[in-house]
């Protein structure tokens, strides 16, 4: 049985799928996510202190005033397309979920910033007044929330750097809008956790960066992370296709890591697609020549 | 008189002339309920009641207090006249769920001219009861959550954590 499925575990009353404004919501943990968090490999033991930031954070936030320590728990992912700041975000929430107890079942709101934008004057504000006033805060009236604010830099644009010519009032005022939403679920609401991402960290209003509890850039993966990324991604095929599984020989996950450097995770796990797309079109028929092959090309691309 | 929670959900729902009575309470039951649910056809078996009530305008200045089995009451207000006209197109609706889970209770307000005939009125719906409007918010209803969620402490899982 999904975890999300266990007796207690389902949170109900959850914006119905097409709410305006909601890319997703569920329950948490959920399964999906979970194996989103197995698949991130983050040098440094950063996503285990990410884990434990956030997880202190929560415990601080529903005991000491915010006054004393304003902490918004806003949490902030930049980095380049592809590097997993979504996945991050996602397993973040799942393990939190799993991680932070006696709060009741936890719910996970995946933010639409698109859905937002309006070219109607107001309308922008408005949107974000009733996300945050009433969607988001009546979520959290209800039990923890994360809430995950995908290419955060669509809502919370640098208004300091708007053009004049476009409509700048109206993203003005939405912006004010979503901080002065932000900081009222923070003040009211200690077990709501808001996972923000961008790739265009220069884009993001300072206002939000100075809310963040932690900024995180999350890198381009290191040699060791890649060889993690392929092991991790060619044992999946490997569980459908077990002919795969001479790609997971030492010496050709050392070497399959050693010529992909300057690849994300994302382009990493394409190449083993693309590898898999060999003269027979037959995962089980993949050999190291074609991994290698697709790594390099993906490296010229 | 005991004041509204801020951490109430709060909602205006347009009456007359946008609408009329009965189907000012419909879009209330509307906002509260999924159709068919069981809430919904209790709520719908007090239509003609309840307009009574929405007529005399007793739901504006009061508001009908609406405690789901878990999470924040909800007040619905009802708005009249010119208001009532801008107010439909600002409507929203519910995004905690409503009456979804049993164990939920409706608290209508009515004047006191007309509270023992409506309480009479009332006696079969166990879930419903009505109130003086000069009492304000009755104290059963006047807390802002049920679910106690904010006041609660975090227990962080340990081994938990060390799992990847």
């Amino acid at each position: 049985m999904p975890d999300s499925k266990r007796a207690g575990h389902v949170r109900h009353g959850l914006p119905e799928p097409g709410t305006h404004g909601i890319a997703d919501a569920r329950s948490l943990p959920d399964e999906s996510f979970e194996a989103g968090w197995s698949s991130i490999f983050l040098a440094g033991g950063l996503k285990e202190r990410l884990l434990q930031t956030v997880a202190s954070n929560l415990r601080l936030r529903a005991t000491v005033p915010f006054e004393a320590l304003p902490l918004h728990g806003v949490v902030l992912l930049t980095g380049l397309p592809g590097v997993g700041k979504t996945t991050v975000a996602r397993g973040l929430a799942d393990k939190i979920a799993r991680v932070v107890g006696g709060l009741g079942p936890w719910a996970f709101i995946e933010i639409d910033p698109h859905a937002l934008a309006s070219s109607s004057l107001g309308r922008s504000q408005r949107s974000v007044e009733e996300l945050f006033g009433q969607l988001l805060e009546e979520q959290a009236q209800r039990g923890p929330l994360v809430v995950l604010l995908d290419e955060v830099e669509t809502i919370l644009t640098d208004r300091a750097a708007l053009s004049m010519e476009a409509n700048p009032i109206d993203v003005h005022r939405a912006v004010d809008a979503a901080l002065v939403g932000l900081d009222r679920l923070a003040r009211r609401h200690p077990a709501v956790l808001v996972l923000a991402t961008s790739n265009f960290a220069d884009a993001i209003d300072p206002a939000l960066s100075s809310r963040a509890d932690m900024i995180v850039q999350v890198p381009v993966p290191d040699r060791d992370g890649r060889r993690a990324i392929l092991e991790h991604t060619i044992a999946s095929v490997a569980a459908a296709f077990p002919g795969a599984k001479q790609l997971l020989d030492r010496a050709v996950l050392d070497h399959a890591a050693e010529v992909s450097d300057g690849l994300d995770g994302r382009r990493l796990r394409k190449a083993v697609a693309a590898a898999c797309a060999n003269e027979h079109c037959d995962p089980e028929r993949v050999t190291s020549a074609d991994l290698y092959a697709a790594l390099q090309t993906m490296a010229e691309q | 008189m005991i004041s509204e929670s801020a951490s109430a959900i709060s909602r205006r729902i347009a009456a007359v002339p946008a609408r009329t009575s009965t189907e000012t309470w419909q879009a209330i039951v509307d906002l509260l309920t999924e159709a068919g649910s069981e809430a919904h056809q209790e709520l719908t078996a007090i239509t003609s009641i309840a307009a009574i009530l929405i007529s005399e305008e007793y739901t504006r200045d009061a508001p009908i207090v609406v405690k789901p089995a878990s999470g924040a009451r909800i007040r619905v207000r009802t708005v009249h006249g010119m208001d009532a006209i801008e107010a439909i197109n600002d409507e929203t609706p519910l995004y905690s769920g409503g009456l979804s889970e049993p164990g939920w209770s409706v608290s209508l307000p009515c004047g006191s001219d007309d509270l023992d005939e409506i309480t009479t009125a009332l006696s079969g719906a166990s879930a419903i009861t009505v109130r003086d409007t000069s009492e304000g918010l009755s104290a059963s209803s006047a807390g802002g959550t049920n679910s106690g969620a904010s006041a609660a402490v975090p227990v962080i899982n340990l081994s938990e954590m060390g799992r990847s």
